[in-house]
C-alpha cells in the first residue's frame, strides 16, 4: 500500500483553496514584475503611443507664446496630451508644469496649482514652476502665498535652472536652434534672464500690496544688482520702499536712477518730490509738478498691468 | 455523441434581436453615410466597389487602373478575399440597380453579425451553457471590434477564423460532415484572404498548446481525423482539392512578389530579405500589443475621447475578470490563459525575444506588419471566453450555496470595489460607467440573495453590459459627425466623397481628376504604398508636381523615341523633357534597335489626348483591357500613361505587337497611319479561367456546407427522437 505524498485533508485543503485561477493571475503579475528589468520596453509603448496624441504642429508656438489665442478645442488638445505625458511619465515634473499650464488657460485654475505644486515637490530646481505658482496666487488675490512663490523662484540657482531647461526634452522641442548647442545654451540663457526679471518684479509687487517695505528694499536692491534690462522699476521700487522706511535720502538717489534709466511716471515724481519735501529740499515742488502734468497725460505705471495673467512656458 | 446545450430559444432570440439593433443605432451614422468611413475602411470600400463593379460586367479584375497609374490588382484582391461566396450578396442586387452604398454598409453589418453568431456558437459549444455563450456575443459584439468594420478589413478574417475554431471544436466533440467541411471551407477563405499567415501562426500555436493541456485529445483528435477521412473518401478528396487550389493565388502572389516587379516601399522599407512583402523585423517592433493598449488606454479613460482603434471591452468584462479570481482552475482556462499568453508574449517585441526569435527562424515571419492585430484576433475573444468561462464556474459552484456561496459573493464585491478604485483614481466621471457598475453590484446582490432567477440576472447584467458602449458610441460618432462638418467647412469633398472607385464606370476618362499642383517649386513626393518597381522610381526620384502634370493624360502621341538607360541615365533628363513638353519618348536601351526612330522630325510637340478625337478614341474599356480606334495621319509612339507590367500585351488590328516600357514606367507602342484597332490586354485567358474556377469552386462549397450541415441536424433530431421513444 503507498503512503500519500501529503496529508489528504491538507490536500483537499489545498483542492479547494489554492486551485483557482489567481494562480494564473500571480504568474500574470510575476511576469509584469520581471518585465519591469526592461524599462525600454515600456518607455517605447508611452512614447511611441504619445507621439500619435501630438497637438497640431502649427498650434505649438501660439502654444508658447499667447495660449489665450487659442480655440477652446485646440487647448483641449494640449490638455489631454499633456494629461496622457504625466500620466505616461510620472517622475516628469516638466510634464506635470506643463499639464498645469494647459489647464490654467483652459480655465481651470485649481487643477492648474494642484499640477504645478506637484511639479515643485518633483523638482525644485526650475524658477517657471514657483513663477507660476505665484501668478496663479495673484490671480486667487492670495498675496501672501504669491510673494512666498516669487521669492522661492528668484532663490533658485539661474545655472542650474539653465541646466534643466535644457536637459528637458519638453522645454527643448519649442526653443529655437535644438541642434547648434551654442545657440540653444544662449537662447536659453536669454529666456531665463527674462525670467528672473519677470520674477522679481512680481516678487517686488507683492511685496507693495502685502505693504512690506523692507523685503521690498531687499528684493529691489538684489534686483538692481542683477543688471537686468530696463532697470528703472526696480529703481523705483528701491524708492518707494526706502521712503517709506523713511529713509528720504536714500530714496531720492533710486528715485533719480530710476528716472535717469526712462521709467518716468507720475508716481516716481510723486515719490520724488514727497522725499526731497521730508529732506527739506526745494527741488519737491518741481517734482510734483512734473508729476501732476504726467498725472495729466495718464503716464501712471500700473503694476497690475505687468501680470496679465501670463504664466511663464 | 456530444449532447447538445440547453437551448433557451426566446431569450437568445431576444438578446441576438436587442443587440444587433443597439450596435445598428450606435453606429448609424457611419452605415447611413452621415460619417465617413476612415483608415483602412476607406481603401477596402474602394477595392471592394472595384471588384464589384468588375465583376458585375463580367471581368475578374487582374489590374487596377486607378492605383498609383495602374498596379497589379491581386494585392488588394487578398485585401477583400475575393473568392468569397458571400460576396453574392452584394454583387447580385447591385447587378439589378440598387445603390453600392446601402449594400456595403448591409454586407459589413452581416458579416460582423456572421462572425458574433460564429462566436457565440463557439463559446456555446465551449462552455456548453446558454448563459454564458450570449454573454460571450453581447460583450464581443459590443466591444470595440465592432468600430473596426468602420476603420478597417479585420472583419474579412476574423469572422472565417472564428467559425473555423467552431468547426474544428464541433469536429473534435463529433467527427461531422459539415464540421469537416466548414472547417475546410474556413481555411480556403482565409488562404484568400489579407497575409494568411496570422491565421496559420494563430491555429499553429493553438495546436501546441491544445496538446500540451490536452494530450490524449490531440491524439484523439488526429486519430479521429484520420478515421473521418478514410470513410469519407469523396469528401476528403474534394477538401483536399480544395486546400491545394486556395493556396494557389497566395503561391503565385507570393512568387510575383519575389521577382520584385512592384513594390511596397513603405513596408519593404529597409528590409534584408528581397521579397517585398517581407518586413524588417523593427518596422513591426514599431507598433505591437503594448503600443495599441497604451494608446488605447488615452481613448478609453474619458468615454468622451473614444475614437476608433481603441482596444475596448465594457466594463462588466474587467469586472468578470477580477471575480474571477476566485474561480476553480480547470483545462480549458489554462489553455486559454496560456495561449492568450503566448501572444501577449509574442507581441511585445520589446519585452521578450519571442518575436525576434521566430522572425530569424520562421520563414513567415517575416511577412508580419501588424502584431498588434493579434490584440484583436486573439486577445480580445479569448479574453471574453475566458471571463464567461470564470463566471459559469463562479455560478456553477454557488449552487452549492452556504459558505461557498457566501465567499463568492464576497469576491463578487471585492471584485466591484477594485473596479471602483481604479475608476475613481482614473478620474473616470462618465455617468454610464458607473450606471453599468453599480447595476452590476445590484445582478450580483439580487442573484446571490436568491431574489433573481438566472435568467433575470442574465438580464440584468445584459444590462449592465450595454449601457457604457452606447455612451461611448456615442461619443464617436458625434466626434465622427464633426469630422464630416471640418471637412465641409474646408470644401474638401473630395476628401469624403470615400471612394476614387465611386467614379469608375465603363466611360473611360481620358484624364485623370483635375490638375491640383502641390506649391512648392520642386516637391518631393510621400512614399509610395504600392506600385510597379518602375513607377515607384519615378514616384521617389521626380518631381512630384512635373509627375502629375505628365500623368494628368493617359495618352500622349509622340513622333520620336529615344532610348534611355536606367541604370547609367539620371532620371531628370526625363523630367527637363516633360517639363519642356519635348515630342519625344523614352524606352529603355535594351529595345530593339530597329524599333528606335530617333532620325524622323519632330512635328510640333507631343499630342495630348484629353478626350475621344477622329485620330484616337477608346472603344472598349475594362480592369484588363483597353480597346482604342486610331486613325493617325503618320505613324506615331503611342505612351498609355498606364503603367507597365509583365502581363500586359498589345494587338494592332489583332495581331499581337511589341509592346515598350516607355517613359520609364507606362506602356508604349508603335501605332501606323490610318484606321487602326489597338488592343491593351492584361492577363492570360488560363490564369482568368483559374479564378473564375475558384469562385465557382467555393460557392460550391459553402452549398454543399449548407446542404450537409441541414443533413447532419435532421440526423441529430432524428437520434434524438429515438433516444426520447426508447
Amino acid at each position: 500500500m503507498s503512503r500519500a505524498f501529503i496529508d489528504p485533508r491538507v490536500a483537499a485543503f489545498l483542492n479547494t483553496y489554492f486551485k483557482r485561477v489567481f494562480l494564473l493571475y500571480l504568474l500574470a503579475a510575476a511576469f509584469l514584475v520581471w518585465g519591469t528589468r526592461f524599462p525600454y520596453a515600456f518607455n517605447h509603448a508611452k512614447f511611441t503611443a504619445l507621439n500619435r496624441y501630438i497637438p497640431k504642429a502649427e498650434n505649438m508656438v501660439i502654444f508658447k507664446e499667447d495660449p489665450a489665442k487659442l480655440t477652446e478645442g485646440d487647448l483641449k488638445e494640449f490638455e489631454r496630451y499633456y494629461e496622457k505625458a504625466a500620466l505616461f511619465m510620472p517622475r516628469s515634473a516638466e510634464a506635470r508644469a506643463l499639464k498645469g499650464y494647459s489647464y490654467y488657460y483652459g480655465g481651470d485654475k485649481v487643477k492648474a496649482q494642484r499640477a504645478y505644486s506637484q511639479a515643485v515637490r518633483m523638482n525644485p530646481k526650475l524658477f517657471n514652476f514657483y513663477y507660476n505658482l505665484g501668478i496663479i496666487a495673484l490671480d486667487r488675490k492670495d498675496h501672501k502665498k504669491a510673494f512666498a512663490h516669487f521669492k522661492d523662484s528668484v532663490a533658485v540657482d539661474p545655472g542650474v535652472n539653465v541646466q534643466s531647461i535644457s536637459g528637458s526634452v519638453w522645454y527643448i522641442m519649442f526653443l529655437p536652434s535644438v541642434h547648434q548647442p551654442q545657440l540653444l545654451a544662449n537662447a536659453v540663457g536669454t529666456h531665463v534672464r527674462d525670467q528672473y526679471r519677470r520674477g522679481y518684479l512680481q516678487l517686488l509687487i507683492s511685496c507693495e500690496l502685502l505693504n512690506d517695505h523692507a523685503s521690498m528694499l531687499l528684493y529691489a536692491r538684489k534686483a538692481i544688482a542683477n543688471d537686468f534690462l530696463n532697470q528703472g522699476v526696480f529703481y523705483y521700487y528701491a524708492g518707494l520702499a526706502a521712503y517709506q522706511l523713511n529713509e528720504p535720502q536714500q530714496a531720492v538717489v533710486f528715485l533719480q536712477e530710476a528716472v535717469k534709466h526712462k521709467f518716468q511716471y507720475a508716481q516716481v515724481y510723486q515719490v520724488l518730490g514727497l522725499s526731497l519735501r521730508a529732506l527739506g529740499r526745494p527741488e519737491s515742488e518741481a517734482a510734483f509738478k512734473a508729476s501732476m502734468s504726467l498725472l495729466k497725460d495718464e503716464k501712471i505705471y500700473r503694476p497690475e498691468a505687468e501680470n496679465r495673467g501670463l504664466l511663464i512656458f | 455523441m456530444a449532447i447538445p446545450a440547453k437551448k433557451t430559444p426566446s431569450i437568445s432570440f431576444y438578446v441576438f434581436g436587442i443587440t444587433v439593433c443597439l450596435w445598428a443605432y450606435s453606429f448609424h451614422v457611419f452605415l447611413t453615410r452621415q460619417a465617413p468611413l476612415t483608415s483602412d475602411a476607406v481603401s477596402f470600400y474602394d477595392h471592394l466597389k472595384f471588384y464589384i463593379d468588375s465583376i458585375t460586367r463580367g471581368v475578374y479584375p487582374l489590374w487596377d487602373p486607378l492605383w498609383s497609374s495602374g498596379a497589379p490588382n491581386e494585392f488588394f484582391l487578398r485585401r477583400i478575399g475575393p473568392f468569397n461566396p458571400f460576396l453574392v450578396l452584394i454583387a447580385v442586387p447591385y447587378k439589378l440597380g440598387v445603390g453600392f452604398w446601402p449594400l456595403f454598409s448591409g454586407f459589413v453589418t452581416f458579416y460582423f453579425f456572421l462572425g458574433m453568431l460564429g462566436f457565440y456558437r463557439l463559446a456555446r459549444v465551449i462552455s456548453r451553457d446558454e448563459f454564458s455563450a450570449l454573454l460571450a456575443f453581447v460583450l464581443l459584439s459590443l466591444s470595440s471590434l465592432g468600430t473596426r468594420v468602420f476603420d478597417s478589413y479585420i472583419m474579412m478574417f476574423m469572422t472565417p477564423m472564428i467559425w473555423f475554431f467552431y468547426f474544428l471544436i464541433t469536429f473534435g466533440q463529433a467527427q461531422k460532415r459539415h464540421a469537416f467541411l466548414g472547417m475546410v471551407f474556413c481555411v480556403m477563405l482565409l488562404m484568400t484572404t489579407y497575409i494568411p499567415f496570422y491565421f496559420i501562426t494563430i491555429v499553429l500555436s493553438f495546436f501546441i498548446f491544445f496538446t500540451l493541456v490536452y494530450p490524449k485529445q490531440a491524439v484523439g483528435f488526429v486519430v479521429a481525423l484520420f478515421r473521418f477521412m478514410v470513410r469519407n473518401p469523396a469528401v476528403s478528396l474534394l477538401s483536399l482539392a480544395g486546400l491545394a487550389l486556395c493556396c494557389v493565388p497566395g503561391y503565385l502572389f507570393f512568387k510575383s512578389a519575389s521577382q520584385g516587379t512592384f513594390t511596397l516601399p513603405l513596408r519593404h522599407f529597409d528590409a534584408q530579405h528581397e521579397n517585398v512583402l517581407s518586413v524588417k523585423a523593427a518596422v513591426t517592433s514599431y507598433w505591437a500589443m503594448p503600443e495599441d493598449l497604451v494608446y488605447s488606454t488615452f481613448y478609453t479613460s474619458d468615454l468622451r475621447l473614444f475614437d476608433f482603434a481603441a482596444f475596448y471591452l465594457p466594463l462588466t468584462a474587467y469586472i468578470l475578470l477580477l471575480l474571477g479570481l476566485a474561480a476553480r482552475l480547470n483545462r480549458k482556462i489554462v489553455l486559454m490563459f496560456l495561449w492568450g499568453f503566448f501572444f501577449l508574449l509574442l507581441g511585445s517585441p520589446h519585452l521578450t525575444p519571442l518575436y525576434q526569435f521566430l522572425h530569424d527562424r520562421i520563414f513567415f515571419f517575416k511577412y508580419f506588419r501588424n502584431l498588434h492585430f493579434f490584440l484583436w484576433l486573439v486577445i480580445m475573444p479569448l479574453f471574453v471566453l475566458f471571463v464567461v468561462e470564470q463566471l459559469k464556474d463562479l455560478l456553477d459552484e454557488a449552487q452549492k450555496g452556504g459558505r461557498v456561496k457566501l465567499s463568492i459573493f464576497c469576491s463578487a464585491l471585492l471584485a466591484h470595489l477594485a473596479v471602483a478604485a481604479a475608476l475613481i483614481w482614473q478620474d473616470s466621471m462618465n455617468y454610464s460607467t458607473w450606471i453599468a457598475w453599480l447595476v452590476s453590484l445590484a445582478a450580483f446582490f439580487l442573484y446571490f440573495w436568491s431574489r433573481l432567477s438566472r435568467d433575470m440576472f442574465l438580464a440584468v447584467l445584459l444590462f449592465a453590459t450595454v449601457v457604457q458602449p452606447l455612451e461611448a458610441y456615442h461619443y464617436l460618432s458625434k466626434s465622427w459627425l464633426k469630422v464630416v462638418e471640418v471637412y465641409l467647412t474646408r470644401n474638401a469633398l473630395t476628401s469624403l466623397g470615400l471612394s476614387e472607385y465611386d467614379r469608375f464606370s465603363s466611360k473611360f476618362e481620358y484624364t485623370r481628376g483635375e490638375k491640383v499642383l502641390l506649391p512648392a517649386a520642386r516637391v518631393k513626393n510621400e512614399p509610395l504604398y504600392f506600385g510597379t518597381q518602375w513607377y515607384t522610381a519615378l514616384w521617389d526620384n521626380m518631381d512630384a508636381n512635373v509627375l502629375r502634370n505628365y500623368t494628368h493624360s493617359k495618352f500622349i502621341l509622340y513622333d520620336r523615341v529615344l532610348a534611355f538607360d536606367d541604370q547609367k541615365e539620371d532620371i531628370r533628363v526625363i523630367e527637363q523633357a516633360w517639363e519642356k513638353g519635348l515630342n519625344v519618348a523614352f524606352v529603355p536601351a535594351d529595345s530593339p534597335v530597329e524599333n528606335l526612330e530617333g532620325s524622323i522630325v519632330t512635328r510640333g510637340p507631343a499630342m495630348t489626348v484629353s478626350g475621344p478625337t477622329q485620330q484616337l478614341r477608346v472603344i472598349r474599356y475594362n480592369a484588363n483591357q483597353v480597346r482604342l480606334k486610331t486613325d493617325l495621319s503618320a505613324k506615331k509612339f503611342l505612351v498609355f500613361n498606364d503603367s507597365y507590367f509583365p502581363g500586359w500585351r498589345v494587338f494592332i488590328d489583332g495581331k499581337e505587337g511589341s509592346l515598350y516600357r516607355a517613359n520609364i514606367a507606362f506602356k508604349g507602342v508603335w501605332v501606323p497611319a490610318g484606321d487602326h484597332v489597338v488592343e491593351f490586354r492584361f492577363g492570360e485567358a488560363k490564369r482568368s479561367a483559374i479564378e473564375i474556377f475558384l469562385l465557382v469552386f467555393y460557392c460550391g462549397l459553402l452549398v454543399l456546407l449548407v446542404w450537409s450541415w441541414r443533413k447532419d441536424i435532421l440526423a441529430e433530431k432524428k437520434w434524438l427522437e429515438g433516444v426520447r421513444d426508447v
